[in-house]
C-alpha cells in the first residue's frame, strides 16, 4: 500500500459552521478580523499541565500508550495529579488562545493571548521534562471538546524558539513560577517536503 | 532540543473524522458533491462535473501512480521551474485536477483527460517520456456501482492494545470494472515522440512485464482557504508546506493498495487466486495508522 501526502492537521483546527463559499472577513488595521471567519478565531478556557518524569516520555512505550488513550483534562489530572503518579508540578489558570490562518504559508498558528505573563499554580516539585497542552474547543458550543498535545519543549525565559515559556523548569513549593507565553504552529507537511 | 508533539487518540480521531474520513467519504459534511471536476485538456477551461462512474476509486496500474507521484515531488522541490515550464498554459491545480481523471474526451472517447495532459506535460517538458512510456492512464477504470454512501468506517478499539491508532474504510458490495481486466491483453504503450502520443505497441509483453494494478482511493479535498470560493466542488488539490522555500505548494493526495495473485514472491494488499480477468470488485476495505507523534 502506498499513500502520498496524506496529513491535514491543520484543517481539523477549521472552525465548524463555517460557509465554505463565503470570502475570508476584512482585518481591522490590527490585523484582527472584523468577524470570525475560517483563518481567526479565539478560544477560551485552555490551559497547560507541567510534567516531571526521569526523562521525558518519548520512547517509553507503556507510558506513551497512557498518553494516548487519555480523553480530557480529568482523566489527565486523575493519572498524573496527587492522586495519580504525582507528576504534575505545575498547572496554567485558564487563559484564551488565539488561532491564526496563515493563508499564504497554509498554517495554523495558535498563540496565547494577550501576551503577558500569569503565575502558575504549584501541584508538587520536581523537574519538568514535559508538558499538556489542554485546547479547549467550544466551535460546537452543543458539544464542547478537549485536545490534549504533548510537548517535550518548555523553555525558560529567553528562549524565544520553545513552544512554551515559563520563568523556571526547577519547581520547589514554595517558590513562584511564571507562565510567559505559548505559541504553536501547525502545518501540513508533504511526503516530498525537503530535509 | 527536539521540538516533538505527541497526539492523543482523540485527536486522531478528530483527524480521521474531519479531514481523512471527508476525503474518501464525500457523502458526508462540506463535501456533499459527490462530483470531479472536469477541465478541457486543450483549452483547460472548466467544462463541468460528473458523478457517474464515480472517478474517485479507480483500478490503475502502476504507472499512473509512479507520473502522479513524480509530478507532486517535481511540486514540491521545484515548484518555480514547474511553473515557468507551463509558462501559464495550465494552471498547476488544474493539471493536478484532470490527472485523476479518466473521463473520456467527448470527442474522442478512446482518449481520457488524464491521459491527453500527461501527453501535454511531455510535450511541455515536464515529465520525460520515459515516465508514459509504460502506458500511465491507458489502462485506468473507473468502477461503475460504487455508492459513496455505502462505505462503513472503523475506528481503533482502545481495548485492543494493537489497534487503537488503527483506523478503517470498508465497502461491502460488489462494483463493475468500466472495462473487464484481462490480465493478457493488458498491453505496454508505448509513447510516441514524433507524434507526442501514446500508440498501442501490438505485441503483448511477456508476462513479468506487465504492470501491477493498484486499487487507488483519490483524495478529495475541500480547501476552505484555497482562494476557489466561486466553486462548491472537491478538488483533488490540497496544499502542504515546504519549510525550505517557505511556500505552500498545490499537491495530489491518494492511498493506494497493491493487487495480485497469492503466488506472488510480493506480498500484495489485495490478493486473487487468480488474476487473469476480473470484472468486478467483491468489496473491499483499507487500513489507515495514523502517526501519534510529530516532528
Amino acid at each position: 500500500m502506498t499513500a502520498i501526502n496524506y496529513y491535514g492537521l491543520s484543517y481539523c483546527f477549521t472552525p465548524r459552521g463555517v460557509d465554505i463559499n463565503a470570502p475570508i472577513k476584512d482585518e481591522d488595521a490590527d490585523g484582527n478580523p472584523t468577524e470570525l471567519d475560517g483563518r481567526n478565531y479565539t478560544i477560551s478556557n485552555n490551559s497547560i499541565f507541567f510534567l516531571k518524569e526521569g526523562d521525558h516520555p518519548w520512547g517509553h512505550p507503556a507510558l506513551m500508550d497512557q498518553l494516548y488513550s487519555i480523553q480530557n483534562s480529568s482523566e489527565l489530572v486523575d493519572q498524573f495529579g496527587a492522586s495519580g503518579t504525582d507528576d504534575i508540578v505545575l498547572r496554567t489558570p485558564a487563559f484564551d488562545l488565539k488561532y491564526t490562518y496563515d493563508i499564504e504559508n497554509k498554517r495554523r498558528i495558535i498563540r496565547k493571548v494577550p501576551i503577558n505573563a500569569e503565575d502558575l499554580t504549584n501541584e508538587g516539585t520536581g523537574t519538568i521534562t514535559y508538558a499538556a497542552i489542554v485546547l479547549h474547543d467550544d466551535r460546537d458550543p452543543a458539544n464542547p471538546n478537549e485536545y490534549i498535545f504533548f510537548t517535550d519543549r518548555v523553555g525558560e525565559w529567553g528562549d524565544e524558539n520553545a513552544i512554551i515559556i515559563i520563568d523556571s523548569l526547577d519547581c520547589t513549593a514554595d517558590e513562584a513560577n511564571i507562565f510567559k507565553d505559548m505559541s504553536l504552529v501547525l502545518r501540513d507537511t508533504s511526503t516530498y517536503e525537503p530535509n | 532540543m527536539s521540538q516533538n508533539i505527541f497526539i492523543t487518540k482523540k485527536m486522531n480521531d478528530e483527524l480521521f473524522e474531519n479531514y481523512l474520513l471527508n476525503r474518501l467519504y464525500p457523502a458526508v459534511a462540506d463535501d456533499a458533491m459527490p462530483q470531479v471536476k472536469v477541465y478541457n485538456q486543450v483549452s483547460s477551461g472548466f467544462t463541468g462535473t460528473i458523478d457517474d462512474p464515480f472517478t474517485f476509486v479507480q483500478f490503475v496500474p502502476e504507472s499512473t501512480l509512479t507520473v502522479i507521484s513524480k509530478f507532486n515531488q517535481l511540486l514540491m522541490t521545484n515548484y518555480d521551474d514547474v511553473e515557468a515550464a507551463l509558462d501559464g498554459t495550465y494552471s498547476i491545480p488544474t493539471i493536478l485536477d484532470t490527472l485523476h481523471s479518466s473521463v473520456p474526451d467527448a470527442d474522442a472517447p478512446e482518449i481520457t483527460a488524464a491521459r491527453a495532459m500527461a501527453e501535454k506535460l511531455v510535450e511541455l517538458g515536464i515529465l520525460a517520456v520515459e515516465d508514459l512510456n509504460n502506458g500511465a492512464f491507458f489502462n485506468n477504470r473507473t468502477l461503475i456501482g460504487f455508492n459513496h454512501a455505502e462505505w462503513t468506517k472503523e475506528h481503533g478499539a482502545l481495548d485492543d492494545a494493537e489497534l487503537p491508532d488503527i483506523y478503517q474504510f470498508s465497502f461491502p458490495n460488489p462494483v463493475q470494472l468500466s472495462k473487464e481486466f484481462i490480465a493478457a491483453e493488458e498491453v505496454f504503450r508505448l509513447y510516441d515522440t514524433n507524434q507526442n502520443k501514446y500508440v498501442t505497441q501490438t505485441t503483448p509483453p511477456e508476462e513479468a512485464d506487465r504492470e501491477k494494478y493498484f486499487l487507488m482511493f483519490n483524495s478529495l479535498v475541500k480547501d476552505t482557504f484555497s482562494g476557489q470560493y466561486a466553486t462548491p466542488l472537491p478538488s483533488q488539490v490540497c496544499y502542504f508546506y515546504n519549510h525550505v522555500t517557505n511556500k505552500s505548494v498545490p499537491q495530489s493526495q491518494f492511498i493506494a493498495a497493491s493487487m495480485g495473485e497469492l503466488q506472488d514472491l510480493e506480498n500484495q494488499d489485495i490478493e486473487y487466486d487468480h488474476m487473469d480477468r476480473i470484472q468486478y470488485i467483491d468489496s473491499f476495505f483499507i487500513k489507515v495508522k495514523l502517526p501519534r507523534l510529530l516532528s
